[in-house]
C-alpha cells in the first residue's frame, strides 16, 4: 500500500511538473510541502456533498485555502492519517485561520462510500470537514485536472474486499484559487501548522 | 503468516493477529533455562555465611520477572509499542525496566549473585554499581537517549536495531535496581534511607521526557504520527497517554519500593533499638 502510494506520488509530482520544496533566501525551506514551479488553475466541477446537495467546488472553495484529497474510507492506512493530522491542526489555529481553510475529502470508492457512510468517517476528524461523492470516471477526471493518477482497484480478496491504490498526496489550493502546493504522505501536524497560516498571507484572494 | 526474529514497525494495518517472534522465545527460553540448571546443578553442597538454599520465593521472584520480561517483548505488546502506539511503547520500557529487572534480581540467590561476580573485573563492576552515581548517569542516560526523535524514528523498521535497544533497557534495568536492593553485603550496599532517595532521583529525572509528552502540542515522532490508526486513537492522545504512562506508572513502582524500603529500614532500627536495650538491662543486672 505504501509503495502504491509513493507510486502514485512520484507519477503525481511528475505530471504536476513539480519543482520541489521552496526556499527562502537563507537556505530554510519556506514551505514544508511541494510546491509547484507553475500552478495550476482551479478546475471546475461539481460532486455531491454528504449533505445531498451539488457542490460547485470553484464557486463553494472562491477564496478559501482549500485542502483536496483523494481516498476512500476503507482505506487502511493514508488516509486515516492524514485526515486525523489535519483534523488535528486546523482547529488549534485563530478563527482568522481556521475559518478560511476548507477540507475536502473526495471519494475514490463510490461503491462503498455512500454519503452517509463518508460523513460518519469524515466526522471523526473533523465534523467540518467536506466529503465529496460522484462516478468514478468524473472522480479520475478531476484527479488528471489536478495532475494526479487515476484511481485503481488493486486487490479483491475472497470475501469480495478491495483495496483502492490512488494518490496519496494532498492539494493545496491557496485563496488565489491556484493549485500550488503538494503535501505527500509524511507530512506532519507541525509541517501544516507551519504552512497553512503562511499559504494564506503568501496568496490571498485577488 | 511471516516469523521475525524481533519485532518492528511494519506500516500494515494494526490487527490481532498473532505474529510469532524467534528471537523473543530464544531469549526467554535461555534465560529460564540458565536459572533452572543454575538452581539444579549449580546450587553448592555446603553453604556459608548468609548463602542458603534457592527458596520457592525466590523462584517464583524469578519466574514472574521473566513472564514480564517475555509479556513485554512479544505479541501484542511489542507489535503494538514497535509500529503503532508510543504509549505501549512506553508500558513496555516500564516492564523491562521498572518491573523485570526488580523482580529477577530479587529471585536469584546470594550464592548465584556471588558466583556470577566471582572473576575480579566482576566483582569491580558489581561494586561500581553499587554506588548510585553510575546508575544514575546510566539509567537516565538511556532514558532519554532512547527518547530522542532522532533514536525512535531510527530504528522503527529495523528489527535487529529495536532488539538491541530492547536489550539495552533490559540491562539499564538491572543498573537501576541493583543498587536499589543491595543484595550481597560484602559490595557495601547503601543505607536504606540513601537508597530512597537514589529511587526518589530516578522518579524526578524521568520528568523531562515526560513532560515534553503530555504537553506537547504536536507529536514528537513521526514513527508513531503516521503509524496506521488503533481504534482511532490519535497520535497526541497517545502522546500524552504516554507521557502520563512514564510518569505516573514508573513513580508508582518505585515509590512502592521506596515504601518497603522504608518500613524495613524502620523495623531494622527497631530491632536494633530492642537488642541495645537488652544489651544494656543485661550489663545492669
Amino acid at each position: 500500500m505504501f509503495r502504491t502510494a509513493a507510486i502514485a506520488l512520484a507519477a503525481g509530482l511528475m505530471l504536476t511538473g513539480c519543482h520541489g520544496t521552496a526556499r527562502t533566501g537563507g537556505g530554510r525551506p519556506a514551505f514544508r510541502g511541494h510546491v509547484l514551479g507553475t500552478p495550476l488553475s482551479k478546475p471546475e466541477f461539481t460532486l455531491t456533498a454528504t449533505d445531498g446537495k451539488p457542490f460547485d467546488f470553484r464557486r463553494e472553495t472562491d477564496g478559501y485555502l482549500t485542502l483536496v484529497y483523494f481516498g476512500y474510507t476503507h482505506c487502511p492506512d493514508i488516509c486515516p492519517v492524514h485526515m486525523a493530522n489535519l483534523g488535528a491542526v486546523i482547529p488549534q489555529f485563530p478563527p482568522s485561520v481556521s475559518d478560511r481553510i476548507k477540507v475536502i475529502f473526495i471519494t475514490t470508492d463510490p461503491a462503498r462510500d455512500s454519503l452517509t457512510v463518508l460523513r460518519r468517517w469524515l466526522d471523526n476528524f473533523d465534523r467540518k470537514f467536506i466529503g465529496l461523492r460522484g462516478p468514478i470516471d468524473s472522480v479520475n477526471a478531476i484527479q488528471r485536472a489536478m495532475g494526479l493518477p487515476e484511481a485503481v482497484i488493486e486487490q479483491r480478496d475472497s470475501s469480495g474486499g478491495y483495496t483502492v491504490g490512488h494518490s496519496a498526496t494532498v492539494v493545496a489550493f491557496t485563496p488565489d484559487n491556484k493549485e500550488r502546493v503538494l503535501y505527500p504522505f509524511g507530512t506532519r501536524q507541525e509541517d501544516w501548522a507551519h504552512d497553512l497560516p503562511k499559504l494564506l498571507k503568501t496568496w490571498p484572494h485577488s | 503468516m511471516t516469523v521475525s526474529f524481533w519485532c518492528s514497525a511494519q506500516g500494515l494495518p494494526w490487527s490481532w493477529t498473532w505474529r510469532p517472534y524467534i528471537g523473543v522465545w530464544l531469549l526467554i527460553g535461555s534465560i529460564a533455562g540458565s536459572y533452572a540448571y543454575a538452581v539444579l546443578r549449580l546450587t553448592p553442597r555446603r553453604f556459608a555465611g548468609d548463602d542458603r538454599p534457592t527458596t520457592r520465593r525466590e523462584i517464583l521472584l524469578f519466574g514472574l520477572g521473566v513472564l514480564v520480561l517475555w509479556i513485554g517483548s512479544d505479541w501484542p505488546i511489542a507489535t503494538l509499542g514497535a509500529g503503532y502506539l508510543l504509549s505501549v511503547k512506553t508500558l513496555q520500557y516500564l516492564l523491562f525496566v521498572y518491573v523485570a529487572p526488580g523482580l529477577m534480581l530479587l529471585g536469584m540467590p546470594r550464592w548465584l549473585l556471588r558466583r556470577m561476580i566471582r572473576g575480579r573485573i566482576p566483582f569491580r563492576i558489581a561494586k561500581l554499581l553499587t554506588r548510585p552515581l553510575i546508575p544514575l548517569i546510566v539509567v537516565n542516560g538511556v532514558l532519554l537517549g532512547s527518547n530522542l526523535p532522532v533514536v525512535v524514528d531510527g530504528i522503527g523498521k529495523n528489527q535487529f536495531l529495536v532488539f538491541a535497544l530492547d536489550i539495552t533497557w533490559m540491562l539499564s534495568g538491572f543498573i537501576l535496581w541493583w543498587p536499589a536492593l543491595g543484595r550481597l553485603p560484602e559490595l557495601n550496599p547503601m543505607s536504606y534511607p540513601t537508597r530512597i532517595g537514589y529511587l526518589l532521583l530516578n522518579i524526578f529525572l524521568p520528568t523531562v521526557p515526560a513532560s515534553f509528552l503530555t504537553f506537547g502540542q504536536f507529536p514528537i515522532y513521526s514513527r508513531y504520527e503516521l503509524a496506521p490508526r488503533v481504534y482511532n486513537i490519535s497520535a497526541v492522545t497517545d502522546q500524552q497517554l504516554a507521557g502520563i504512562t512514564m510518569k505516573v506508572g514508573g513513580g508508582l513502582i518505585l515509590f512502592s519500593a521506596m515504601t518497603v524500603m522504608f518500613f524495613r529500614w524502620h523495623r531494622r532500627e527497631e530491632a536494633r533499638e530492642r537488642a541495645d536495650e537488652g544489651a544494656r538491662s543485661d550489663s545492669t543486672t
